[in-house]
Formats: structure tokens, sequence, C-alpha cells
């Protein structure tokens, strides 16, 4: 337990600074490209060499953003109360995570229009400012964790814990947050799928994103509980709960799922059509996850 | 009818042994145990033993039963 504690802290510091450091780097990058780019000059081998390293950036921030959803957990689990800077860093995390969609959306478009002999002036400036929001959000994941070692410091007498609940509540918390989201998103496909048939394309890497800091918490909880049989995953009462929100969530989400199967019943490839599966996992995951949580606090 | 318990006079008893503790000695969560305290969780009986057993109780003397015209009194 100490040792998930540091370890998943450490490496979220880690990857939280190494990010810090790779934004400075894409500032630096976005000039050197952006200047080039207005001139429309041609791009050198070390330009490109530059543009590797900014969308290689991404795959270090959804990195440090995974490593930071578990060290969030581990740090709920260790401490067993949520604190602001917790929480915060937790959602915006999330919210970061699911930014990355603009990020890689963006540097695509600026790719393609300067192919074309266009600047993408306005993709630059939303890259600028989605770097901007994500430094910020790095500082709060930073702040978080110095915050958690020091914390560390303070409880070294805590009581040990046998069988835990604070982690499974917490992948139902984000599950419900991350539900939410995931309907805004479906509802948003929805809608530009009439306007923008093109656009409707990338909806797919969003929904893989929303569900990302679910995915990995959801791991982690069954990580922590392999060593356990599956038959003690469980307590009683949590049995009850999840039992009961399973049959709720059933209840609710068949009549749904049927209202979206009448919806695309005469038109199959009209707005809707494969967007029932989003609907359908984003609207379970809400109702499940909220009913657990509303069934393990009410009893 | 519904179960009632005296599993905080039980846990006073007990050199004041926190809900975690008791969790921890038979198996379950703290909310569990916080739940079985305040009558809005029903333990199976296999959990009943456990908790009498750990008091040294047998499980009338940590459990009873309530009729649904009987006022909660004694316990409270």
């Amino acid at each position: 337990m100490k040792r998930a504690f540091s370890i998943t802290n450490g490496l979220a510091l880690f990857f939280a600074l190494v990010s810090i450091g790779w934004l400075i780097f894409d500032f630096f990058a976005f000039g050197i490209l952006r200047s080039k780019m207005r001139r429309l000059e041609i791009l050198t081998p070390a330009d490109a060499t530059l543009a590797n390293f900014v969308w290689l950036g991404l795959v270090v921030f959804l990195l440090s953003h995974i490593v930071a959803f578990i060290a969030i957990a581990a740090q709920f689990q260790k401490f067993r109360k949520a604190s602001v800077l917790r929480v915060l860093a937790l959602l915006l995390s999330i919210v970061s995570c699911v930014m990355i969609l603009g990020d890689f959306a963006c540097i695509s478009d600026i790719g393609n229009d300067y192919e074309k002999g266009a600047v993408a002036e306005l993709e630059f400036r939303v890259l600028y400012r989605i770097a901007e929001i994500r430094g910020i959000i790095f500082f709060a994941i930073i702040a978080n964790l110095i915050e958690a070692f020091l914390q560390r410091r303070k409880t070294r007498t805590d009581e040990n814990v046998i069988k835990d609940e604070v982690v499974l509540t917490l992948v139902h918390s984000v599950g419900v947050f991350c539900g939410i989201a995931g309907l805004v998103f479906a509802n948003a496909a929805f809608v530009i799928k009439i306007a923008h048939p093109l656009l409707y394309f990338t909806f797919p890497f969003l929904f893989a994103l929303t569900l990302i800091p679910y995915a990995f918490l959801a791991g982690y909880w069954i990580f922590l509980k392999l060593k356990e049989k599956s038959a003690d995953w469980y307590d009683e009462k949590q049995f009850q709960d999840i039992s009961k929100a399973g049959l709720l969530s059933m209840l609710v989400t068949v009549p749904f799922l049927a209202m979206i199967y009448i919806a695309n019943y005469n038109a199959p490839k009209g707005p809707i059509d494969i967007l029932w599966f989003p609907y359908y996992l984003y609207f379970v995951m809400l109702v499940f996850s909220s009913a657990s949580l509303y069934f393990s606090w009410r009893d | 009818m519904r179960l009632g318990n005296h599993l905080r006079r039980c846990r006073f008893e007990h050199n004041e042994i926190s809900q975690q503790a008791l969790a921890n000695a038979v198996g379950v969560t703290r909310l569990t145990i916080h739940s079985i305290e305040k009558g809005k969780f029903v333990p199976s009986a296999l959990l009943a033993f456990k908790l009498a057993r750990f008091f040294g109780k047998s499980v009338e003397d940590v459990f009873y039963l309530i009729d649904d015209d009987q006022e909660i009194s004694g316990e409270l």
C-alpha cells in the first residue's frame, strides 16, 4: 500500500514535470513553425522533426494523465477523504485528457492547410489556448501531488484497511462524470452529424478519450482485487448495492434503448445511426454509477 | 418486523473499538458496519455470528427483533 502510493505519486510527479517541460518546448515549436508557415516557407527536415516531437508530446500528456488518475486513486485509498485540490486535480485531469483531441484536430488541420498553401491561424490560436490551460492543469496536478506527499508525512499512524470501499466509490464517481460527458458528446455528435458530416468522424476518438479515466480507475480497482478471490471482491452490503444498481440500470436503460430503436427504425442511416452505442454505453455508465453511489450512501 | 442491534454499545464496551477495526476483524467495509449500526442494513446470519463472536457474546445479545408497532427506545 505504502509502496503503491509512493510509486504512483512519484511517477505522476515525474510525468507532470516532463509534461510541463514539453509544454514549454511546444510553445517554442509552435512559434518557429507558425512563423515559417505564415511565410509559406518550405519546412526543413529539422522543422519536420520539431513537428514530430509536438505529436509525441500528445502521447506524453496522455500517459501523464493516466498515471495521475491512478496516483489520485492511490491518494483517496490512503487518506480516505477528498481534499479540494485532489478532486480538482482529478476533474481537471479528465478535462485535459479529453482536450488531447483538440490538439490532435488542430495539428491535423494546420498540416492539411499548409499542404493546400493556406495558414491555419485560428488553429494555432486554439493550440496556444489549450497549451496554456493544460499548463495550469499540470500545475494543479503537481500541487496536489506535493500536498499528498506532505500529508503522508503528517499521517503516519493511519489505520490499516482490510476491505476497502474508497477506490470503488471513486470509480463510480468518475463513472458519473464520464457518463455525463459522454452523453453531452453524443448529443454534440448528433447535431454535428446533421450540420458537418465530415467533423462527425472525429467523435469516436472523443468517445475513446472520455472512457480512459473510467477505464484506468476501474482497471486499478481490478488490479487491487486480483490478490483476492472473486467471491471476496465485494462484502455483502456492496454486493446488495451493486445488485440493486444493476437491476435499476436494466430497468431504466432498456426502455431508453427501445426509444433509440424506434427513433432509428425508419431511418437506419439517419442522425442517430451508429450513435446508439455511445448513447447506450454512457447512459448505462451514468445510471449504474450514480445508482451504486446512491445505494451505498443512502443505507 | 425489523432487526435492532447493540453494536454501538458493544464497540464502546470493547475499548471503544473503531468501526474500521471492527470491519477489518469481520472482513467487511467500514460503511457496512456503519449501516448495520444505523439499522439500515440487515446483515446475513454469517456476519451476525462473526460480529457476535468478535465481542464474545451470543447473537441474541447483539441483535434483537423489533415489532413494527414497537418504538425504538432502549437502544437510542
